[in-house]
């Protein structure tokens, strides 16, 4: 089954804008997230009635709940989460999956590329490990620091839910 | 939890720490490579489900 055009477009719109802001400004504004959240499960209600609506429901709850213990941890942005969780809804369930595991991986290479364009993957790599040794004593002592440097997102999230689109379960 | 909620509304920040980004992608990479292969008929089990929820309310 092919992605039909209703979704195709406003996913790529949206993820595109919010990968054009977060590169200019570090933001993903609500401004786009959350009516693109809304016109996602308002969407897929009207076109394909109370299906379309779990559909689009679940694929926020699966895509945005995957991001969402990032951000807990303070080391993700909220306006990605939302992001992810607007994209879930447009692609739905469940294709919110791919979208959410692929913008991981994606945004996995854009943080080895600013990495080595940093000059700082050898001690990103060091701080993994500890923080994977600290885990491992179950919290114990102080948690480990982190680098602190960071990266824009939106992108992986563009390359996740186009994805979602091609790649189907 | 108010705080948090009205935090999470507010924050519109759109960057992840470089150890997230790399550690995360690896642990999808995992995932992925799970859900393709599949050992336990996890996927199955869940699109069935999932199937039946449709069809439930389908059939309203």
């Amino acid at each position: 089954m092919t992605t039909p055009i209703w979704v195709l477009v406003p996913v790529v719109l949206v993820a595109a804008g919010a990968t054009w802001t977060d590169l200019k400004t570090r933001r993903v504004p609500n401004a786009l997230t959350f009516p693109a959240l809304l016109a996602g499960i308002a969407a897929h209600a009207v076109m394909q009635g109370r299906a379309g609506a779990l559909s689009a429901a679940l694929g926020m709850l699966v895509a945005g709940g995957l991001f969402l213990p990032g951000w807990l941890m303070g080391w993700k942005g909220a306006g990605d989460v939302k992001l992810m969780a607007a994209v879930g809804a447009w692609v739905g369930f469940p294709q919110a999956v791919i979208a959410a595991l692929v913008s991981f991986i994606a945004g996995g290479v854009i943080a080895l590329i600013e990495a080595v364009r940093r000059r700082m993957l050898k001690q990103s790599l060091a701080n993994i490990g500890m923080f994977g040794a600290w885990v491992m004593s179950r919290g114990a002592g102080v948690r480990p620091m982190t680098s602190g440097e960071r990266f824009p997102f939106a992108l992986a999230v563009l390359v996740g839910g186009v994805t979602a689109m091609v790649w189907k379960f | 939890m108010m705080n948090l909620i009205r935090n999470f509304v507010r924050d519109e920040k759109g960057e992840d720490l470089i150890e997230y980004g790399l550690l995360a992608a690896f642990v999808a990479a995992v995932a992925t490579a799970v859900i393709i292969g599949d050992p336990l008929g996890l996927t199955g089990a869940i699109e069935g489900a999932y199937q039946k929820a449709v069809d439930a309310l389908n059939a309203q």
